[in-house]
């Protein structure tokens, strides 16, 4: 949903601020809607277009997208009310001139009425326009499910269930929470798109959650018992005896919640820490280990 | 509204509307209409490098076409009363005349 606003302008990334200052004064002359009144597609191409202006001519906001900091879909902001949706609607008149000319082009939206109306449409009503919106998730609020505050643009604050399991790039409908109807019609759609953030331990691959365990040598060694993080909260993992960095063990339930209540699985990949001083007497167990000596762990590297 | 509410509604200052309303951009009532209409206004001025000169040109010429636009919907609506198949006609020709 988010499309590159150097793209949407037609500029390269390393445009002038007056570059882009005519990019979009060029763009916002064809696209306007009051410009364009028989052209509703006209709007969303504009929305498109302001929203990339107000990105890339804030030099901090410009400086940070192209550090990767933010996306390209900010919080859009709701552009109109425009004067064209009052022009016909509005009796009194701005004007005492006489003498229309007929217009030679951009009236077929004039039919479109015409047979809305007898097909039992509102006359000259039209929906309102979708509003998007992109909200960030920390990972485990999207793993577990919760509750988010979102304010809207237009002033609202709603309470947006993030359902569990939710992925990122998801997009949730809020019905009815988009801009307000033209002439009664219905009001548009609130669509908001998920960015759920990265985790310092956790990842994710579908419903299953990968990490690494570090492990003492001699938990790898001789076996224990010790506990573990989970999305579902801590649980006592049995390492068994003999474990090794690379060694996988599966928690059953553990991972990310479906939608039907249960949970994928969370696997957890043992790594091996030895301690961070050498000791003393490792050291000297490890001079005298004859074993361990003739233990090539680099055999069969080259196939 | 009032003054105050339009200004901030519009993201006006109190001297550049009372001008608006000399030039007649505005109208002294500020319906919604008058503030969709300095909304343009704000656009055609700030963003798209029109000058005053220019923003009258331009709202002349919106105003002749809303009311071309009105015209014509009014003869199409009166159509639509009487002559399905003449109107189908004429969307017919509109359209091969846009091309």
């Amino acid at each position: 949903m988010a499309k590159d606003p150097y793209e949407t302008l037609g500029v390269a990334r390393t445009a002038t601020a007056e570059d882009i200052r005519k990019a979009y004064r060029k763009l916002a002359k064809k696209l306007h809607p009051d410009l364009n009144p028989g052209d509703r597609s006209a709007e969303a191409r504009f929305k498109e277009v302001s929203a990339a202006y107000d990105l890339l001519s804030d030099p901090e906001k410009r400086r940070r997208f192209d550090a990767g900091e933010i996306d390209a879909e900010g919080q859009e902001r709701p552009r109109g009310p425009f004067f064209r949706d009052h022009a016909t609607a509005d009796a009194g008149p701005f004007r005492t001139r006489r003498g229309p000319r007929a217009a030679r082009s951009g009236i077929e939206d004039l039919f479109e009425d015409l047979f809305a109306e007898r097909e039992g449409g509102e006359r000259f009503a039209f929906p309102g326009g979708d509003l998007s919106l992109r909200l960030t998730v920390p990972f485990l609020d999207a793993v577990n499910g919760a509750t988010a505050r979102v304010s809207l643009p237009g002033g609202d604050v709603i309470d947006l269930k993030i359902p569990p399991g939710a992925t990122d790039g998801q997009v949730l409908r809020l019905r009815g929470k988009g801009l307000p109807g033209i002439n009664g019609g219905p009001p548009g759609d609130a669509l908001v798109e998920l960015a759920v953030m990265p985790h310092p331990l956790y990842r994710r691959e579908g419903d299953t959650i990968r990490y690494e365990l570090p492990v003492s040598l001699a938990e790898a060694v001789l076996g224990a018992k010790v506990e573990a993080p989970t999305p579902a909260g801590r649980v006592m993992l049995t390492v068994p005896p003999g474990s090794n960095t690379g060694s996988v063990l599966r928690l059953r339930g553990r991972g990310v919640a479906r939608p039907d209540g249960t949970r994928g699985d969370c696997i957890v990949t043992l790594k091996v820490v030895l301690p961070p001083k050498p000791d003393a007497a490792l050291e000297q167990f490890l001079r005298g280990w004859e074993a361990g000596r003739r233990h090539d762990p680099r055999a069969g590297l080259e196939g | 509204m009032d003054r105050a509410t339009f200004c901030l509604r519009a993201r006006l200052d109190a001297a550049t509307l009372e001008a608006w309303i000399e030039a007649g951009y505005v109208r002294r009532e500020l319906s919604e209409a008058d503030l969709a209409r300095a909304l343009l206004v704000r656009d055609l001025v700030q963003d798209l490098g029109v000058n005053e000169e220019g923003v009258d040109v331009v709202l002349d010429l919106l105003d002749q076409l809303h009311e071309a636009r009105g015209a014509l919907r009014r003869v199409l609506a009166l159509l639509a009363g009487e002559d399905r198949r003449l109107l189908e006609r004429v969307r017919a020709a509109l359209a091969r005349g846009g091309e």
